[in-house]
């Protein structure tokens, strides 16, 4: 980069940015003692919540994975009437406050209500229950899977399905054995945004599933309840995870690009 | 072999409109037209990757219109080749034999054999991303051709290479279709292109075919105004026909009289071949001959040949050999005579 006026100029005006969202999360960190998050690393909570957590959000994904994705190649291959329509609904949950989806969501799954009084009946709780933090994560984050799913379709070229086709594939098996290989880094990086969107995820699983509490749901408790200095060790501990995992899984995203 | 029957396909801005054409075992059919003519379009409707609107497409006596395009054994090898990134070359020629199921022997049979005939075996490792414009025509032509197929559509396969490539690979796809039992059906903008593969050109111009021919009937016999200047007739004079009573009739234009032997009546166009016309120092005369005085107003070098711009009322070009440049001395501002025969007028 040359370091000319203009050039200078972005770079000081782009490190304020950075330093605003580093700086809080190194003094939450170090200003955490050791001693501190090693008594937090070992309480039985503090553990479950965070699995919780993960796994529900990996749940969310995977379901978004199976219904979102064919419907990103869609959105990605065709034009047809109502297209916009489509892509606006897939965007919504962005711009809806995870509360109000929270309520919303609550509006179909509460006991009170159709959907909610059938599962009900087979015994299948949303409200209250892991399959409810897993709905709240999959309504507010599906949108990341299924727009970077849209993108990579969309930079395949139709014709080298085509090419697949004549050559005796058949449509599933040009999606399956060609586009599906070309997007799959995409794919595969979507699904990490989704799954980090779903584990921040407070607004929507806290109106819809208080409990089982999710590490972000315990953060909020432990501040209400104890204050800060005991809702520290958590926070902490989660952003820690989160990184350790997303590193694993950055290098070996990049590590299949080869 | 193939025959479209009155096919139709209509898009947004676009349609494509009433093809009707047959194409015969083992020819190598052109379709020519400028960009945007619906060249492509037609292709994948012969291919099955896209539905007409209407019509339909025979193979022999079958009806294959909504036959989709992997059980219709047409190979289709687009501009850009359209080859697969995630797999190497090698894959990519043996895509359709593994989709098909076939043993590994005769996998490794035919892949020696097509990357031999084609002269890729040296590449078969490589990385499709990393070839060059040359080698990926020959991967896309051995991917295609390694299924044998009865029909290979080739989209403008030649039009993103360079000069010298394109015409050695123009020279390859000739030998290919010569040396094999396949039928060829190639789109291109490429009039020399055309001419040089084609048995038969088929002109495209917006969506419709408007001439069917030899290359000879299309250079000869133009059928209209838009044909003639794209294949690159030269002199094109619009005027109309004054009846003599006798299929000999008298054109006017604007500059000049001509006898020409045409049942067409009224306002026309004439073209005169540009390798036609006879440059001499002084009139020809012979009955059956249009002969005009004027003056030399350019020379253009055109290879191995040049184009001599004569002012005769209205501009006439001519193509000469060096030799007769240098023999008659032609230069700028010099008046010369030009003659053509009444026969090698076309009237449209």
């Amino acid at each position: 980069m040359h370091f000319n006026k203009t050039n200078i100029l972005f770079s000081v005006f782009g490190a304020v940015i950075l330093i605003f969202i580093v700086l809080p999360l190194c003094k939450m960190i170090f200003s955490t003692s050791s001693s501190n998050l090693f008594e937090t690393m070992c309480d039985r909570q503090v553990l479950n919540s965070i699995w919780l957590t993960m796994t529900s959000a990996l749940y969310a994904t995977i379901l978004t994975l199976i219904f979102g994705v064919p419907l990103a190649y869609i959105l990605a291959r065709f034009d047809f009437i109502g297209k916009r329509v489509i892509e606006g609904i897939i965007d919504l949950p962005v711009m809806v406050p995870h509360t109000a989806a929270g309520i919303a969501l609550l509006t179909v799954f509460g006991q009170r209500y159709f959907f909610g009084k059938m599962l009900g009946k087979l015994g299948v709780s949303v409200v209250g229950s892991q399959l409810g933090i897993v709905f709240a994560m999959t309504f507010v984050s599906a949108p990341f899977l299924i727009n970077a799913a849209k993108e990579a379709f969309r930079l395949v070229d139709p014709k080298i399905e085509n090419a697949a086709r004549t050559l005796g594939a058949t449509q599933i098996q040009a999606f399956q054995k060609i586009t599906l290989p070309m997007s799959r880094r995409a794919i595969f990086s979507g699904m990490i945004m989704m799954w980090a969107r779903g584990i921040s995820e407070f607004g929507a699983v806290v109106i819809l599933a208080y409990h089982p509490m999710v590490a972000p749901v315990l953060i909020f408790e432990r501040f209400e309840t104890f204050g800060l200095g005991y809702a520290k060790p958590v926070a902490v501990l989660l952003v820690l995870v989160s990184l350790g995992v997303f590193c694993v899984l950055h290098v070996f995203g990049d590590r299949k690009k080869c | 072999m193939l025959r479209l029957v009155n096919i139709n396909k209509r898009f947004h801005q676009f349609s494509l409109g009433s093809i009707d054409f047959e194409v015969q075992e083992n020819e190598y059919f052109v379709i020519l037209g400028p960009s945007g003519a619906g060249k492509t379009v037609l292709l994948e409707l012969i291919a099955g990757l896209c539905l007409p609107t209407n019509g339909k497409i025979l193979s022999g006596n079958c009806d294959i219109t909504f036959v989709p395009p992997e059980k219709k054994g047409i190979g289709l090898v687009y501009q850009d080749c359209a080859l697969f990134p995630s797999m190497n070359v090698q894959d990519n020629i043996i895509f359709g034999l593994k989709l098909r199921k076939k043993s590994k022997n005769e996998i490794r049979d035919k892949l020696k054999s097509i990357s031999e005939y084609l002269k890729i075996s040296n590449i078969l490792d490589r990385d499709v991303r990393n070839l060059s414009g040359g080698e990926k025509q020959r991967v896309a032509l051995a991917r295609a051709l390694i299924l044998e197929p009865k029909l290979l559509l080739l989209d403008e396969p030649l039009s993103s290479l360079d000069m010298p490539l394109r015409e050695l690979l123009r020279k390859e796809l000739k030998r290919i279709h010569s040396e094999s039992k396949t039928t060829f059906i190639q789109v291109t903008h490429d009039f020399e292109e055309a001419v040089f593969l084609a048995d038969r050109i088929a002109l495209m111009q917006h969506g419709m075919i408007i001439q069917i021919g030899t290359p000879e009937e299309i250079m000869r016999r133009p059928i209209n105004h838009f044909v003639a200047e794209f294949v690159g007739v030269r002199n094109i004079i619009k005027g109309f026909l004054v009846e003599t009573g006798s299929d000999l009739k008298l054109f006017e234009s604007r500059a000049m009289r001509l006898q020409v032997n045409t049942i067409v009546k009224g306002n026309c166009h004439v073209s005169i071949p540009a390798e036609d016309i006879l440059i001499s120092k002084e009139k020809i005369e012979s009955s059956a001959r249009n002969s005009m005085h004027g003056t030399i107003v350019d020379i253009l070098p055109r290879g191995r040949t040049y184009e001599i711009i004569i002012d005769v009322g209205q501009r006439l070009i001519a193509l000469v050999t060096k030799r007769s440049l240098e023999e008659l001395e032609l230069k700028k501002g010099k008046n010369v005579w030009a003659t053509f025969k009444t026969s090698e007028i076309h009237v449209f």
